[in-house]
């Protein structure tokens, strides 16, 4: 990996993933999280030259989110599009899907993303330097570490925090044999926790990762607290425990149907964290891989 | 009745006491030489490329997905069958359930690319094991979904799993193959090699650094190991790496069949020259030097070479002891026992010496950093005792051809000083236990030029 060039597309991968998710405050001090998840699906690895403007490379699909904590409401809408004909693509450091884009070069990232009549604007710049977090040769990704978000949500101004992550690389299969949850929390005294965790049953302790402001934390164990089961009979994990030598926590769902629809079962959600000593953080987490019926 | 189950129980508990072997350490002094199983180098080196002595690992289908393809310097023209679109240090093996895996081999320690080459039999001194494996080991699992690749991807979750922790070590560089080696032990039976999740013993708490040695020292050594602890038939004992994966001994006598080809193949290894121009003047007065103050442990060289095979007491050599003490203080008897009880001790035993064994110093050159746990970086330093840093770290992959060994820099703080944990990975500190960088001063006696002389005539060994 390889930045600032990495910041780019990378038509040659079979999956491509922007994932823009925050926290914001309106004027009347109402929280409501969002997520726009983009995903550049390839077609075929090696096309062979089509002069026609319908021949597509790749599929792009969207998902945006918006979860308010009281009364508890997900609310997500999705699009998709072959990216031809101007429907869908990348271009100078901008991809768009339908009405919803992301410009991605300069010194600020702007989005636009929602539904028609409430669109979210958002302008999010940072200071720090991009976090990498996995460097396998399967999927590539990396962080973009707190961002200030300002803008507004429809005609009411907000303004929040948020994060950016970008990967590239193979698609994990559906109903693989192993889970993976992944944690970003920015704690209440501007500290970030970020945790990899995974596990290939339930009943295993998990081998989970964690870092505080980029400090490995020592002796981490993230057990499930309670899960959710969707309409399908699925459960997710909606809250857990987590202990270390450094820090415990306790997080849980904000609400707890927060899954995304699409080709790989994602529970993406908004989450509070509260721990010893009046800790207390938000952010988001996200379970996919294998999950119990 | 009752008094003739009691002496039955006594007898039977007393005959299990006596079962129990009894440790023998070995003196420091003359290593004697043993018999070795005859083997052809030719076939040595063809088994060591092509056939799978470890043997659990990475579906083949999901290694293909997520692993680059092996560049073309990592190709072996030699290798056959699936083992050639790998790189050198994995090997293909399909199960006896007909899965495809592909699995590590010993190039992934004992080979390394030095000066743009690639030089199979040298210690690998760049291998990071500071990083716990599991993690990414168990993200495999989200790309496999055929119920027979899942079992083998687990079984291989389950190994790591238990040895991690002694598999894992502190600083970037180090080699913790001892470690690895006890923990397994520690988590097999000794005469059915079955696998127990718990294990029958404690093994050691932290990995001691070591040094990874060529290969081609074989030809000269009558005993494996800085301690001279590997006794006996070489082939056998070599193959304990295997108990990684084998499950059997079938699967022990399997690698068996070949193993002393592969230790002939070891022996027959020619050290690599040094590539760069060397002043054949001054190496000559580096001769007499060598043969007046170090051939008495280390050797002579030349057309008729000879090579003394002794274990050097800790008081004399006075390098880093933990390593050896950890051999004769009785904290690892449990392990001698379990190896001299094993398939291995049929044919070679573990017997350490209180010391360690001075190598032989054929291609020296390549074989930094120097002692037996690194701690020197070059070989310059190790001459002269004022010039070995108490904390370094290497920069760069470069070859530093006049000081010998990899380009380094001094720090002035330790691990404890570090600024963040990726630094302090990075950091040797030679003030840790077992990381010690005393002891070997022979060189401090020496004046400058006579120094300059002596490292110019080792660069030609």
């Amino acid at each position: 990996m390889e930045l600032p060039r990495d910041h780019d597309d990378h038509p040659q991968a079979p999956l491509e993933t922007w994932q823009l998710y925050g926290v914001l405050t309106t004027p009347s001090r109402q929280k409501i999280a969002f997520q726009l998840h983009l995903l550049a699906i390839g077609l075929t690895p090696d096309p062979p030259p089509r002069k026609s403007p319908w021949a597509a490379r790749r599929y792009f699909l969207g998902y945006f989110t918006r979860t308010e904590a009281a009364p508890a409401k997900f609310h997500v809408s999705e699009r998709g599009e072959r990216a031809v004909l101007g429907l869908a693509g990348t271009a100078d450091g901008r991809l768009w899907l339908d009405d919803w884009w992301l410009q991605l070069r300069g010194d600020r990232i702007r989005l636009r993303a929602g539904v028609p009549g409430r669109y979210l604007t958002l302008t999010l710049r940072g200071e720090e330097a991009p976090s990498i977090t996995e460097t396998s040769a399967a999927f590539r990704h990396y962080r973009l570490p707190l961002l200030e978000a300002s803008g507004k949500w429809a005609s009411e101004t907000v303004h929040g925090f948020a994060w950016l992550e970008h990967g590239w690389g193979q698609l994990p299969l559906t109903g693989g044999a192993a889970q993976s949850q992944r944690f970003t929390i920015r704690l209440h005294d501007g500290r970030e926790l970020t945790c990899v965790d995974v596990r290939i049953s339930s009943e295993e302790p998990g081998s989970a990762q964690c870092r505080l402001d980029r400090r490995a934390l020592n002796r981490v164990r993230i057990t499930v607290r309670d899960r959710w089961r969707d309409d399908r009979g699925t459960r997710y994990p909606v809250a857990w425990c987590l202990r270390s030598d450094d820090l415990n926590l306790e997080i849980r769902a904000v609400v707890p149907d927060q899954k995304l629809p699409g080709p790989v079962p994602l529970w993406s959600g908004w989450v509070v964290a509260e721990g010893e000593g009046d800790v207390k953080g938000e952010g988001f987490v996200q379970s996919f891989g294998f999950l119990e019926d | 009745m009752r008094s003739l189950y009691v002496c039955l129980l006594l007898s039977c508990l007393l005959g299990a006491c006596q079962r129990q072997e009894k440790v023998v350490y070995a003196p420091p002094g003359p290593v004697p030489p043993e018999p070795q199983r005859p083997g052809d180098p030719q076939k040595g080196r063809e088994a060591l490329l092509n056939e799978p002595y470890i043997t659990c690992g990475l579906p083949l289908s999901v290694y293909r997905r997520l692993a680059p393809p092996a560049p073309p310097q990592q190709r072996l023209p030699e290798r056959r069958g699936l083992n050639a679109e790998l790189p050198y240090h994995r090997t293909h093996y399909r199960t006896p359930d007909g899965v495809d895996l592909v699995v590590p081999n010993c190039l992934q320690c004992h080979a390394s690319v030095i000066n743009g080459k690639l030089i199979i039999g040298v210690g690998n001194e760049r291998l990071d094991f500071t990083r716990d494996p599991r993690p990414m080991l168990k993200s495999v699992g989200l790309y496999l979904s055929d119920p027979a690749e899942i079992a083998h991807w687990r079984k291989w979750v389950e190994i790591l799993d238990a040895v991690a922790p002694y598999l894992t070590t502190d600083t970037v560089g180090v080699n913790p193959a001892t470690s690895l080696t006890l923990a397994l032990m520690a988590h097999r039976d000794p005469d059915t090699l079955a696998w127990s999740d718990r294990p029958w013993m404690e093994p050691p708490r932290r990995p001691l650094p070591v040094s990874v040695p060529p290969w081609w020292r074989l030809a000269k050594k009558n005993a494996l190991y800085y301690n001279a602890e590997g006794r006996g038939d070489q082939a056998r004992a070599m193959m304990v790496g295997a108990i990684l994966c084998a499950d059997d001994v079938a699967t022990l006598e399997r690698i068996d069949r070949y193993a002393p080809d592969i230790r002939a193949f070891f022996a027959s290894l020619k050290p690599p020259k040094f590539p760069w121009p060397i002043d054949a003047e001054l190496a000559a007065q580096g001769r007499e030097i060598f043969e007046r103050r170090c051939s008495s442990c280390h050797g002579t060289y030349g057309d008729r070479p000879t090579y003394p095979n002794l274990v050097v007491g800790l008081a004399q050599v006075g390098t880093d002891p933990l390593l050896a003490r950890s051999g004769t203080d009785g904290s690892h008897d449990r392990f001698i026992r379990w190896f001299n009880r094993s398939f291995f001790g049929r044919l070679s035993r573990a017997q350490p010496a209180p010391g360690y064994m001075p190598p032989p110093l054929d291609g020296i050159w390549a074989t930094a950093p120097f002692l037996h746990n690194g701690s020197v970086p070059t070989l310059a330093a190790l001459l002269d005792s004022s010039k070995r840093p108490h904390y370094w770290r290497y920069v760069g992959e470069r070859y530093d051809p006049e000081h010998i060994g990899w380009s380094f820099e001094t720090l002035p703080y330790g691990k404890a000083g570090a600024k963040d944990a990726e630094e302090r990975r990075h950091i040797y500190d030679t003030t840790l236990p077992g990381y010690g960088n005393q002891g070997h001063t022979f060189g401090d006696a020496l004046s400058e030029t006579e120094r300059r002389a002596l490292l110019e005539y080792l660069k030609t060994l």
